[in-house]
């Protein structure tokens, strides 16, 4: 069954690099803007979650809406940030169900993670 | 909106901040010059830092928090990476403090400052906008803590325009009759808040002595008349001790307004003792 892929960043440049990680047989829906996201989740129902986080502010509210929700609250997530971002939130956050990433990983990485987590749903 | 502070390393703080501040109005600071940010803020919840070398908390919260009018019962939350350690356990038990361990759940996060939330009302409303003094029932909920050490004496003060007739007093006579009563309560450690008709309420904690009482009463009378400067005004002190005879705190505070009525029958600038 194909799986579809949610894929969210506010540059375009994100989105097209992202859709790249994952194969072929996926259905890839982008969208540049966290406001889009509860419509997101309702219209497109994706498996997997791959978000670059910018303002941890948005992240945050995407991140409650998908874990107090009864059909997100397991959905698998790939988030990236920047180093520093990515060292403050692992320092400080306990993400559930989050696979965080700095914004050096290779494609090449990225692609293996992401066929990893496709191979993880059920 | 309630109002949190965060005593946190910036970077620390930011993240608790990404996650809360859809729902609260919040203010960080890294410790110094903590007094001054919450006199100047007057925030409804602190939440400071535990295991930050720069941050040393116990001190920040006896010496800043605790001794500062008005924040003497607020809430504070410890933010902790070992929620569990039991010296931390206890200190929070002394402060009165609840443990959010860190890392964070953001979701749980959320849920753990909602449920403190819950039970706040937010420092504003607690205090009294002339005096800068708790109202009369945040007031009581702090001399009930000591209440059952029967130990201590509570005083009502009325300072009023006229010896018979009841006519409210204007802000300036009430905020400075609180000034008086602040700086000379200071020595006792007394607690101090206003009613709805801006007579002051106060227990002073530890004395149950009828001289001390009086004198204390004496020079609180002398020094809010030097301070309105020769406006003429009534000053009556009422006085009630907390021991065997006052088994609940209404009867306390009933024998204490006894008392205030019977230092006004006495007459003008005078207390009395039950």
């Amino acid at each position: 069954m194909r799986k579809t892929i949610l894929l969210i960043s506010e540059l375009l440049q994100d989105l097209n690099r992202m859709k790249n990680w994952f194969p072929d047989g996926c259905t890839i829906k982008g969208i540049n803007s966290y406001t889009a996201v509860p419509n997101a989740l309702r219209s497109e129902l994706p498996d997997v979650i791959c978000l670059r986080i910018r303002d941890p502010e948005d992240f945050f509210q995407v991140y409650e809406q998908l874990r107090t929700s009864v059909n997100y609250a397991d959905t698998p997530v790939i988030a990236i940030a920047d180093i520093a971002l990515q060292t403050n939130l692992v320092h400080n956050v306990a993400l559930k169900g989050v696979r965080l990433l700095g914004s050096s990983v290779t494609d090449e990485n990225m692609i293996k993670i992401a066929k990893e987590t496709l191979d993880s749903l059920k | 909106m309630l109002k949190l502070m965060i005593v946190d390393r910036k970077e620390n703080s930011d993240i608790a901040v990404a996650i809360l501040k859809r729902r609260y109005d919040i203010i960080t600071s890294e410790g110094k010059g903590l007094k001054e940010r919450l006199l100047a803020e007057k925030p409804d919840l602190l939440m400071i830092a535990t295991d930050v070398s720069d941050i040393n908390y116990k001190q920040l919260i006896s010496d800043s928090v605790r001794r500062t009018p008005g924040f003497e019962n607020m809430p504070i939350a410890f933010l902790s990476n070992s929620p569990a350690n039991p010296a931390l356990l206890m200190t929070a038990n002394i402060f009165g403090a609840i443990i959010i361990g860190r890392p964070y759940e953001p979701v749980e996060f959320v849920g753990q400052i909602a449920s403190l939330a819950e039970k706040l009302v937010p420092v504003k409303e607690r205090l009294d906008p002339v005096t800068g003094l708790h109202k009369r029932e945040y007031t009581e909920e702090h001399i009930q803590q000591l209440f059952e050490k029967k130990s201590g004496t509570l005083f009502i003060i009325d300072v009023a325009k006229f010896r018979f007739a009841s006519q409210p007093i204007s802000d300036e006579i009430s905020e400075k009759s609180a000034e008086v009563v602040i700086e000379e309560g200071k020595t006792f450690g007394a607690i101090i808040g206003v009613q709805k008709d801006r007579k002051l309420i106060g227990y002073l904690p530890g004395i149950n002595e009828r001289a001390i009482c009086q004198s204390w009463a004496k020079n609180v009378i002398r020094k809010i008349q030097e301070k309105l400067e020769g406006q003429k005004v009534y000053v009556s002190i009422g006085f009630a001790c907390n021991d065997e005879k006052t088994p609940e705190y209404i009867d306390l505070y009933q024998l204490c307004d006894r008392a205030l009525n019977l230092s006004r029958e006495r007459g003008s600038n005078t207390s009395a003792y039950y």
